[in-house]
């Protein structure tokens, strides 16, 4: 793949949202980040455009349900493939309400992660 | 009949002739307890003189004839007539059979007929007394039995639900007929006021009308009648008859008291619901003027009120037991959510450290190692933190079974080949004993979670002896067993290590939440199956899981909705 693929993080830790971007840009991927989904509307709307959304749930101010609503609303934002990052039990459940690709539990290994990202891209592209 | 001497009351307006009569039966051993000349006279004397027969001529100077005066004495006394007369014609004697009459003396009398005529009206009415009495008292047992039939029938009803607003309906409809035409109950509320809860009537069309009563019912909560007053001292109340509106109105507090009238009832009855300590409410019973209430309703009305009671206080606790078990399942699920949150930083900065160590230094290796242990400490809190889950889904009402045909041999293969490594850190060997394919519907990754434990287990406390994993077809049933030849488990702690938190060992020799076994007891369950367990002490222990090969397929445990189901209840924040 030449294309740099662009990752939007979305989640209330700062920490984990620290340690996902440097992991992230330390595999190659540009990171964006926000820590709810408000935030992470505001980086939809300001470009540039994100190949997969990282997106965790439970989040103050936007929560994830709330975003996915939001999301589809946002031009040019409706088919970005969404990847939720929980620890919410139940989240399998939740995240194919929202429609999700994948649904990834935390804790999460890195390399479960990478892949996961890899296959949502590639199934994107080939579709 | 009574050896005591009996006492005659004569009616005889001729003197001479009740002179006669009195000289007659005293000489004949009776004791004549008075006189009277007129019909008048006799009903104003007799109530003293309490006669156990009364000799009446018919005709009578005065008002009333001796048909007549015999006739109002009876209304109130019960005493035989024997009536003494001249006349005999057909038209005396068919008045006098309404007086039901006890005999006849026709005059002039003499001594013999005049004795049997006593003795005949005495005994007739002493058999007649005890054929009233025997009537009465199959009466009586017949409402016995249908009491107790009653109160069985609402204990029934009444216990064979855990909800409240379910008791209380059961409570009104049950009541009627037996009890009342009309029932209201009334609960308090939070801020600890009567409010209705369920109101019923004999008529169905009626119950809307009741309801309007039920709700006038509950006045302020100053007056010394009433719902209100019942509720606030604990004592029942009996009215027998609340005809009048005004009354109803004032002493009892009844809103709209003509709703009385168009619902037909006019006797009323008030008892407490007691349950956990004090009075929680109250029952209003209302009857027709046909069946008004008597004291002995009272009792049954107050029976009635404890069993009920005793279904509210049930409903109570199993309402709170349900909060608490709500309460523990959200509290596991907020609790893992937040343990998994900083796990996962965790995780992937103890990768990123790994992957940053120069791999020729000499130095590298020790870091690796370190790594390598914080890494595997961090594996086993990731899967504490999903034991801690489990016990809540299991605890919480069970969960789905997703099965699916499989062999159980193949599925102990591969448990085995994951833990070679570990058996052999530990010095034990670790096989697999079968012979055969056993086929059977399961769950198979909750199987496998079950037999990991298993194994798991016996590698913990085999002290590197060897363990071996024997699956069998036994018909019906298959079973795996894991044995090991460790340190084994003492009699008195194999009842109880599939609860949880337990473990027979010290806590001191190792370590673990101890919820391995507890969730593969439920898991088991869950398949229809168990898990026994044997052991000596020394000898090593073996743990057998029993499965009906197929039985799994139908066996689905009631699913809780959990709170992550949907937008409307997931929790907020962290």
């Amino acid at each position: 793949m030449t294309e740099i693929i662009t990752v939007l993080v979305v989640d209330d830790d700062d920490d984990l949202r620290a340690t996902l971007a440097e992991a992230l840009v330390l595999y190659g991927y540009r990171v964006v980040t926000a820590s709810n989904g408000k935030e992470a509307l505001a980086r939809l709307e300001a470009g540039p455009r994100a190949d997969v959304i990282l997106l965790d749930l439970m989040m103050p101010v936007m929560d994830g349900w709330a975003f996915r609503e939001a999301q589809v609303k946002v031009a040019g934002a409706q088919e970005i493939p969404v990847v939720v990052l929980s620890a919410l039990t139940g989240a399998e459940k939740a995240a194919a309400d929202l429609e999700a690709r994948a649904c990834l539990m935390k804790p999460v290994g890195l390399d479960r992660l990478r892949e996961t990202i890899e296959a949502v891209v590639a199934d994107g592209q080939a579709a | 009949m009574s050896e005591a001497r009996k006492r005659i009351f004569i009616v005889e307006d001729q003197r001479l002739i009740a002179a006669d009569l009195k000289n007659t039966l005293e000489k004949l051993g009776y004791v004549v307890v008075g006189g009277a000349a007129s019909g008048e006279e006799a009903l104003s004397e007799v109530d003293d003189a309490k006669p156990d027969l009364l000799l009446m001529d018919i005709r009578l100077g005065g008002e009333m004839d001796g048909i007549e005066t015999a006739s109002a004495i009876q209304k109130r006394r019960d005493v035989p007539v024997v009536y003494v007369t001249a006349y005999a014609d057909e038209e005396t004697i068919r008045r006098a059979k309404l007086t039901s009459p006890f005999g006849y003396v026709v005059k002039p009398y003499n001594e013999r007929e005049l004795r049997a005529a006593i003795e005949i009206a005495l005994y007739k009415h002493e058999t007649d007394r005890l054929l009233a009495d025997e009537r009465a008292r199959r009466q009586a047992a017949e409402e016995f039995r249908t009491l107790v039939h009653f109160l069985d029938r609402a204990t029934v009803s009444l216990t064979s639900t855990l909800s409240t607003s379910e008791t209380v309906e059961r409570a009104a409809s049950v009541s009627i007929p037996h009890l009342a035409d009309c029932c209201l109950v009334d609960l308090a509320n939070d801020r600890g006021r009567l409010v209705q809860v369920a109101a019923s009537h004999m008529d169905p069309e009626k119950v809307k009308l009741a309801r309007k009563l039920g709700r006038t019912l509950v006045p302020e909560l100053g007056l010394e009648h009433g719902a209100a007053a019942t509720f606030r001292t604990g004592r029942s109340q009996i009215h027998p008859s609340i005809d009048d509106e005004s009354w109803a109105a004032e002493i009892l507090g009844i809103g709209h008291p003509e709703l009385l009238r168009a619902l037909g009832v006019s006797s009323y009855i008030c008892v407490p619901i007691r349950f956990a300590g004090r009075v929680q409410g109250v029952i209003n019973f209302l009857r027709t003027e046909a069946r008004r209430y008597r004291a002995k309703d009272l009792d049954v009305a107050e029976e009635f009120s404890r069993r009920v009671g005793l279904a509210l206080d049930n409903a109570r606790l199993y309402q709170e037991m349900e909060a608490a078990v709500q309460m523990r399942d959200e509290f596991l699920q907020v609790a893992s959510h937040e343990l998994r949150t900083p796990l996962t930083p965790l995780k992937l900065q103890l990768h990123m450290l790994r992957e940053m160590v120069p791999g020729a230094e000499a130095s590298s290796a020790e870091v690796v190692r370190k790594f390598d242990v914080a890494n595997r400490q961090l594996g086993r809190l990731e899967r504490l933190v999903e034991s801690l889950l489990e016990v809540g889904r299991f605890g919480g009402g069970g969960t789905a079974l997703e099965v699916e045909s499989f062999d159980l041999v193949e599925l102990a293969h591969d448990v085995v080949e994951r833990f070679a490594e570990e058996a052999a850190t530990k010095g034990s060997t670790l096989r697999v004993n079968a012979s055969q394919p056993v086929e059977g519907r399961w769950d198979r990754h909750r199987l496998d979670q079950v037999v990991s434990n298993l194994v798991s287990n016996a590698l913990k406390y085999g002290a590197g002896h060897p363990v071996e994993v024997a699956v069998e077809d036994r018909g019906a049933e298959a079973t795996l067993s894991v044995r090991d030849e460790g340190i084994g488990i003492e009699a008195e702690a194999l009842d109880r290590i599939f609860g949880k938190f337990e473990r027979a060992s010290s806590v001191r020799n190792y370590g673990g939440l101890g919820l391995g076994l507890y969730i593969s007891g439920v898991l088991a369950q869950a398949h229809g199956g168990r898990i026994t367990a044997s052991s000596r002490p020394g000898k090593g222990a073996t743990f057998t899981l029993w499965l009906p090969r197929y039985a799994a397929a139908s066996h689905r445990a009631k699913r809780r909705e959990t709170n992550h189901d949907g937008d409307h209840h997931r929790p907020r924040g962290g």
